[in-house]
């Protein structure tokens, strides 16, 4: 058998081959091949596959879905970590953080555009720890406080975020960028709309003796690439969908019998000393409350061993919406996160005021 | 680059472009060489260094092994691809496995020994390429082979995408010479490899991944006692996880391969409708079993030095093959009950010898049936975090312990039960025979509705950032 190696290459060996075949002139494999009409077959299998996507597509478009809404994947979240260097502005919070500021009206208002690190069901903490210890960060960070959520240790994403950037690989990296433009064409792309996530919402009876399924909210809000956010149309248009996730809220938003209680000068101590580490490179730190609604409101834990010991304790400037009067009174349809146009002039007025308590600088000890 | 990523599916049709242009073919096993590093570096780029570094010292000690007739220069030469290779390998694999046990060690001797964090990530497919690279090198000192005349041959060899990171192992037999002329497939050829891959890509993101993945990290994840049915369903559902995964990675490995002209061997046949753990092995993991068959139970003496140094070989050759898949205990405990499975077959079936009755279909089916659930046993220590959890679950498997409440819904329970029903009777037809036999027999339209079906599942399903569950090994 012929080989066709190049003049570059080691020219044979003299030694004992003994008649041995050379590696690379041994008998080759070869897989059989079916004997089928390939062509034809690729050809039906192509138009069917194209017809089911295609009724896919549609069924997901007339759910509300649409393109153009960009997965929150880890490898989304990672991306804009890597912006949030030198002195950028940076939001990490919950999804109230999320869904209630507006990066274009925030840009427009003060000229920033802010990196968006909020994550839903997330205490901020492990973000504010990330960017204590980053010696690149030295930029200013807002972080919602969702009492419930900080003051205990509300995990929720952070333990597949922060891994999965610290570790990301550029196929990963690349794999991200390269998922934009179909994500842009199709809107059945949604985490909610996976095989796996449909059948797991399949409602069917439960065993002997076993509670009901956890259930977590639907789809609540949309997003673009830099994780600039709103919420959902269908959680303005569609009543029983709404009335849904407040429900979940019910058990999603309070503490989990047995849970043990949040300790507040411990969870203070830890937030001043990573508030301190971004201060000494130059850096602040901003906390912000934003609206609630209904009995979240209403059972907003009390403000003094929480909150103001909070800011006292990490000598930080905070906006709690209750003390402006131009932060209230915004739409809020499933209690927790605003209407979107609501967003948009909420997040001019707030922009302002946060830019004003950073230019103060930490409070007085 | 993982296969079920958009990255691959980019990098793939990117690649099959510049293959199909009219290049000679230095230029076209060169571009195929560069796309291989970069498939391997998308991962992690400065791990090329340990490929390259493996390609030049077994090229270079095979030619010195051929060259050479004085037996000890051979050796000379042996060792050094061995050193380098098994060297990289347990630096990179078991550096921290063995610091952990020298730890413990000394502190039952009562010294508080406390050695630095490992903190080294293990290479993408350091097992597979090291044991391919060793392949070659051993079979040109056994004189099986005489080495490659071409460099680029032998890189292409070590470095083919496809394989790369988690297999075939392949043997300069399987793929070698295959570098050596001109490869462009047939129209047949591609479009059976595509079929292939988006079989192998169906098994991962679907069935592995979407439907089986979940109760089985479930299971293996859970803290409380558990009811039997849970504890079956878990493992039944990490077997049915672990085959689709593997042999979705090989199938894809095979179907990439065909699409731009290259064979390569089969990994898996029917491994759940094996009838004995010989048989077993013949089925699962091929590539691994012919390895470790060829190169450390042979060279151990096989069956040739006694009945009580064959059960040695045996039981020496499974553990080693179970610490091959990872660095822990457990694994060497699972390669230690397959070693001691075919210990028994082997001791059983000289007792016993050929019966009439185990040429009954009866007893076919169950022997196959206790193969399976004896091989499931086993499957407890290969995915259990610690033995701990090991015990937990077999105790759950064998009976319902007093506190143990349902922890799987009919949403986890009821796929586990479909799909590893259709598997076990998909492996049970296909025992004897081979897909591509069963395809050429299918009709065509009911291909085509199958290749459809599959391709729809798979986009529906979104893929899934999931590695392959061999690339860890």
């Amino acid at each position: 058998m012929p080989s066709s190696t190049s003049s570059s290459e080691p020219p044979p060996i003299a030694g004992p081959l003994d008649g041995l075949v050379h590696a690379d002139a041994l008998a080759e494999a070869h897989r059989d091949i079916p004997d089928r009409p390939w062509g034809r077959i690729a050809l039906i299998a192509l138009v069917l596959t194209l017809t089911m996507m295609a009724g896919w597509e549609a069924f997901w478009r007339h759910q509300g879905y649409y393109p153009g809404d960009i997965k929150d994947s880890n490898a989304a979240w990672a991306e804009q970590r890597r912006h949030a260097t030198g002195d950028a502005l940076v939001l990490i919070g919950t999804s109230r953080n999320l869904f209630d500021v507006n990066l274009d009206v925030w840009q427009q208002t003060t000229g920033v555009r802010p990196v968006q690190l909020s994550l839903e069901g997330t205490s901020p903490r492990f973000m504010l720890q990330d960017l204590a210890n980053d010696p690149k960060f030295h930029g200013v960070v807002v972080s919602d406080v969702l009492t419930g959520m900080f003051f205990t240790q509300f995990d929720g994403r952070g333990a597949g975020v922060l891994p999965y950037y610290q570790h990301e690989t550029p196929s990963q990296r690349a794999g991200f960028f390269l998922s934009i433009l179909p994500e842009q064409v199709f809107a059945y792309i949604d985490d909610q709309t996976r095989l796996k996530e449909l059948w797991r919402r399949l409602v069917l009876p439960t065993r002997p003796g076993q509670p009901p399924a956890f259930e977590d909210p639907y789809k609540i809000g949309v997003k673009q690439a830099d994780r600039n956010s709103q919420v959902w149309d269908r959680i303005l248009n569609d009543r029983p969908y709404r009335e849904r996730t407040i429900r979940i809220w019910g058990y999603v938003m309070r503490p989990p019998p047995g849970a043990p209680p949040p300790d507040p000068p411990k969870v203070i101590a830890e937030v001043a000393a990573n508030v301190a580490k971004i201060r000494a490179r130059g850096g602040d730190v901003v906390f912000v409350m934003h609206p609630q609604a209904g009995w979240l409101a209403k059972e907003e834990p009390p403000r003094g061993p929480f909150w103001d010991a909070l800011l006292a304790g990490s000598k930080s400037r905070g906006i709690r919406y209750d003390d402006y009067p131009q932060l209230q009174g915004f739409r809020i349809p499933e209690l927790s996160h605003m209407h979107p146009d609501d967003a948009k002039i909420y997040t001019a007025r707030l922009a302002p005021l946060v830019m004003a308590a950073h230019a103060k600088g930490a409070t007085a000890p | 680059m993982i296969f079920n990523s958009i990255t691959f599916v980019a990098f793939f049709a990117l690649f099959l472009a510049l293959w199909s242009l009219p290049l000679g073919w230095t230029v076209k096993r060169l571009v195929l060489l560069l796309a291989s590093y970069i498939f391997y570096a998308s991962w992690s780029p400065p791990f090329v260094v340990l490929l390259w570094i493996s390609t030049f010292v077994d090229y270079y000690a095979a030619r010195w092994i051929a060259s050479e007739e004085r037996p000890s220069r051979r050796r000379i030469a042996l060792i050094i691809s061995l050193t380098a290779n098994l060297g990289m390998l347990g630096f990179f694999k078991y550096g921290g496995f063995l610091e952990s046990n020298f730890e413990q060690l000394a502190a039952l001797a009562g010294v508080a020994y406390h050695a630095p964090k490992w903190n080294i990530v293990l290479p993408l497919g350091i097992s597979f390429y090291t044991f391919q690279t060793l392949s070659y090198t051993l079979d040109v000192y056994q004189r099986r082979i005489a080495p490659s005349r071409s460099f680029l041959n032998f890189a292409l060899f070590v470095t083919f995408f496809p394989h790369l990171v988690a297999g075939p192992i392949m043997r300069p037999k399987d793929l070698l010479s295959q570098f050596a002329t001109p490869k462009q497939a047939s129209r047949p050829m591609l479009l059976w490899g595509l079929a292939l891959m988006t079989v192998g890509l169906f098994e991962k993101i679907v069935l592995a991944d979407a439907f089986l993945s979940g109760p089985a990290d479930q299971v293996f994840k859970a803290k409380d006692a558990l009811l039997p049915l849970d504890a079956w369903t878990g493992v039944l559902a990490f077997a049915g996880q672990i085959f689709f995964d593997f042999s979705g990675y090989t199938t894809t490995a095979i179907g990439a391969a065909l699409v731009l002209g290259f064979s390569l061997p089969q990994n898996f046949n029917a491994p759940y409708a094996a009838v004995g753990f010989s048989d077993f092995w013949r089925r699962w993991h091929i590539s691994l079993s012919t390895w470790l068959r060829d190169y450390l139970y042979i060279s151990l003496g096989g069956n040739r030095k006694g009945r009580l140094r064959t059960y040695a070989n045996l039981m020496i050759t499974m553990l080693l093959g179970g610490l091959w898949h990872g660095a822990s205990w457990t694994f060497v405990v699972w390669g230690g009950l397959h070693g001691l499975y075919l210990a028994v077959e082997r001791m059983l079936t000289e007792a016993l010898g050929p019966r009439p009755v185990f040429r009954t279909r009866a007893f076919r089916l169950a022997a196959g049936a206790v193969t399976f659930l004896l091989v499931c046993v086993a499957w407890v220590f290969f995915r259990a975090a610690d033995f701990e959890t090991a015990a937990r679950i077999l105790a759950s498997m064998a009976a319902a312990p007093a506190k143990a409440k349902p922890l799987l819904y009919l949403n986890d329970i009821l796929p586990v039960a479909a799909i590893m029903t259709a598997l076990m009777i998909g492996h049970w037809r296909l025992r004897a025979t081979s897909l591509e036999a069963v395809v050429a027999r299918t009709p065509a339209l009911a291909l085509a509705v199958a290749w459809s079906l599959m391709g729809f599942l798979i986009l529906a399903s979104q893929g899934s950032e999931n590695a392959f569950i061999y690339f860890q090994f």
